[in-house]
């Protein structure tokens, strides 16, 4: 009996062994080129405000594509398409051309077109884009996929106006002011300017202001506090 | 009792344990004897750029007896920081650059006792400029030139009157500072000052060719006026021809005699912010032809302009704020000055010109002045001319309750100018004189005081120049002494003094020889600080 069980357990070692001397073939690892869209501080996220845009009828909003692999000697094309489920914009508020990431780029960009049409005076609309495998390129991340645009062109005090603009610049904001803003001084937004060019600015419209006889509705004063 | 034996065994055990510690105390005592480090009081550590500075230290104990240099060594340290070479204990230095109020300090380790003994001494390497004088703004063969005269005054030596203890012209100073041309087309010079501090003020030169701003004390050059302009150059085809900085708001006027402000973001530096390019507007119009008028600014915070385009004074709010470093809401606003005395105040004597319609009259002169009665108010005298008779016209301005003007003692009266043939050429006001009722007119060459006090015989003849006045400034609080800038290169210090009778000696303080500066366009005693 003994026997017998030293014998089955032989056999099972040498089977054993046996098995694992089986060769296989090494695979190589061969993995297809992969893009992303860079999202960690809300870069693929955009609001354009038309109204803020004056003499605008269309903007290119522009995101960055990121790729993983091998950098390549010729352009290859990457697929967009529209998330339906999260899209308010009709079809004739953007344009989509082909996406092409150009040769010798690990970054790209990625330029939509948003469109300012009528109905944008009366509401906000969204526009979400996915990016999608095509025969050139993977999705190298599940949460690294989405663009949002959101646009309108309704009235609405600028972000930049802020409490030491009014005090110290342009006074309190009024719609008929911000608009004279760009009419008087061909600007729009004084982000980014030093104080000086704020104040050239804010002192060219207080001069068109005082030389029209311009006024806020309802006749009062249209009041420019700096000098 | 073996209780007790085996009791008095374990202590013993103890103690003898205990008794086997190391005694780590320091019983290797030294007295230390302290050492006092002496300096020469003729040791001179507030030099000129190129001096030495060279201090021997007398180092001795307490009983005055020198110590043993072998037994220390010894360190010098400029601001605590270690020089190559600071390693004696006489130190040779020769100064490379401008510096101010730094401490030299000389490190005395005692190599027994590892003890270090220090001393501070202060030191300020200057400038030859940094000395109380005046710059001269000159032409000379067709180039613009700065110059300086360093003076240093004796005050006790006659008493009432100062004398030169020493003078030192020095001409073609910005080019030997900065080794450029200062440009063409003197034209004026304007001090500029930061709030309190000890930082002495700037000068900026302003010419035909080009302004140029330089340190107060060194004359390097800090800008070029048109880096101080929106966009790095000046309006199209304008020269700036007058300066008025205030500590938040500056103020440029044109050939045009269009103005040009800037509104710094503090008071604490000499340029923040730009110009704008685009001249400034009152009530809807570019103002033109007008001029700011140089006063004191500290306390009233506004300065006066003169608009003679519309026959007016205006004036343009500093807007200072005393408790935050920013300028207030108002900087750089252009006001109206009240036309007359409001009411509650003595009425404006008969003839006296409303400030806002000067029409009929030219402005031949406004100078400023400190008010009798208020020390912190502005006074101003304007000559007026009419069909060839002129009138002094004299009024302050009353800014105590904030935004509020109002004008006080107020005079006017036609000037008698009686026995002097020819137009005045020149006027000045003693500004910094209390209780000077005195104007100074020139005519030519010669120096005349108007006692407007005295209208029956208000003028008198002071001096005789060896030629044509161009310029004339004090700027000193409670002086008499003027400065005469005269068209053959010749600056003259002058004591204008009461009675006019005194000798000619004690009129002229000092004077250069003819032609040191050229032809001097302007000359402004160095304020220093505000």
């Amino acid at each position: 009996m003994k026997n017998r069980i030293y014998a089955i357990l032989i056999s099972l070692i040498v089977c054993v062994s046996m098995y694992s001397c089986k060769q296989e073939d090494v695979s190589l690892f061969k993995s297809q080129d992969m893009l992303y869209i860079p999202n960690s501080v809300n870069e693929n996220i955009r609001f354009i405000p038309f109204y803020h845009n004056p003499g605008k009828e269309q903007i290119e909003v522009k995101f960055l594509v990121n790729l993983i692999g091998q950098e390549q000697d010729v352009d290859r094309e990457y697929k967009i398409v529209v998330v339906d489920s999260l899209t308010t914009a009709n079809k004739e508020d953007y344009e989509l051309d082909k996406f092409i990431f150009r040769k010798g780029l690990f970054e790209d960009t990625l330029t939509v077109k948003v469109n300012k049409t009528a109905h944008l005076s009366t509401k906000l609309v969204t526009l979400t884009l996915e990016l999608v495998p095509n025969e050139n390129f993977n999705v190298a991340y599940e949460s690294k996929k989405l663009v949002e645009i959101s646009f309108d062109n309704l009235v609405s005090r600028p972000e930049w106006w802020d409490s030491e603009v009014e005090e110290i610049y342009l006074g309190a904001y009024s719609q008929k002011k911000y608009e004279l803003l760009f009419i008087a001084t061909g600007v729009s937004s004084i982000e980014n300017l030093e104080p000086a060019a704020i104040r050239d600015v804010a002192l060219k419209l207080k001069v068109y202001i005082s030389k029209n006889g311009i006024t806020e509705d309802g006749g009062l004063p249209m009041i420019i506090p700096i000098y | 009792m073996k209780y007790i034996y085996k009791l008095a065994s374990v202590i013993l055990m103890v103690i003898s344990f205990v008794g086997c510690y190391k005694d780590k105390g320091n019983y290797d005592l030294r007295d230390i004897k302290p050492v006092i480090i002496g300096l020469d009081k003729s040791v001179k550590t507030n030099v000129i750029l190129g001096d030495s500075i060279n201090i021997y230290p007398i180092i001795t104990y307490e009983d005055s007896t020198l110590i043993n240099d072998d037994d220390y060594t010894f360190k010098w340290t400029l601001d605590l920081e270690d020089k190559e070479g600071w390693n004696n204990k006489n130190l040779k230095w020769k100064p490379d650059i401008l510096m101010d109020n730094k401490n030299l300090t000389i490190h005395v380790l005692d190599k027994k006792t590892g003890v270090t003994y220090v001393r501070n001494i202060s030191c300020r390497v200057a400038t030859v400029y940094d000395h109380p004088g005046y710059l001269v703004l000159s032409e000379k063969d067709g180039k613009s030139e700065l110059g300086y005269l360093t003076l240093t005054f004796d005050y006790t030596s006659v008493p009432g009157y100062a004398i030169i203890k020493e003078a030192v012209p020095h001409t073609g100073v910005y080019k030997k500072t900065n080794g450029e041309d200062l440009g063409t087309g003197p034209i004026r010079l304007h001090e500029h000052h930061l709030r309190g501090g000890s930082v002495k003020g700037q000068q900026l030169i302003l010419q035909k060719s080009n302004g140029v701003d330089v340190v107060g004390t060194s004359f390097e050059k800090v800008f070029n006026l048109e880096e101080t302009f929106l966009g790095g150059s000046l309006p199209q085809g304008v020269t700036m021809e007058n300066a008025m900085f205030m500590y938040y708001v500056n103020i440029l006027s044109d050939n045009n005699g269009s103005l040009y402000t800037r509104i710094k973001s503090t008071d604490k530096l000499f340029h923040s912010n730009y110009f704008l390019t685009t001249p400034i507007s009152y009530q809807g119009e570019v103002l033109t032809d007008c001029r700011p008028i140089y006063s004191v600014y500290q306390h009233q915070k506004f300065a006066l302009i003169h608009d003679n385009k519309n026959k007016r004074l205006l004036g343009i709010l500093d807007g200072g704020t005393v408790d935050e470093n920013k300028p207030s809401i108002d900087a750089g606003k252009v006001i109206d000055i009240p036309a007359m005395p409001s009411e509650g105040e003595p009425v404006a004597p008969k003839g006296f010109v409303p400030l806002n319609d000067l029409s009929g009259y030219e402005v031949e002169h406004i100078g400023f002045y400190r008010d009798p009665d208020d020390y912190y108010r502005n006074g101003f005298v304007m000559v007026l001319e009419k069909g060839g008779e002129y009138f002094v016209q004299k009024f302050s301005i009353d800014r105590a309750d904030g935004n509020i003007l109002t004008l006080v003692n107020c005079s006017f009266d036609k000037m008698n100018m009686s026995g002097v043939s020819g137009t005045p050429t020149k006027y000045y006001t003693l500004s910094y004189v209390v209780n000077s009722n005195d104007l100074l007119v020139v005519f030519g060459n010669k120096l005349y005081i108007y006692d407007t006090m005295n209208p029956s015989d208000p003028l008198h003849l002071y001096y005789t120049f060896t030629g044509n006045v161009n310029c004339m400034n004090n700027d000193e609080y409670g002086s008499r002494q003027i400065g005469v800038g005269l068209d053959n290169g010749q600056l003259v210090v002058v004591n204008v003094q009461k009675p006019i009778n005194v000798p000619d000696e004690y009129k002229i303080i000092y004077e250069t020889p003819i032609g040191t500066f050229g032809n001097i366009v302007d000359a402004k005693m160095r304020i220093g600080t505000y």
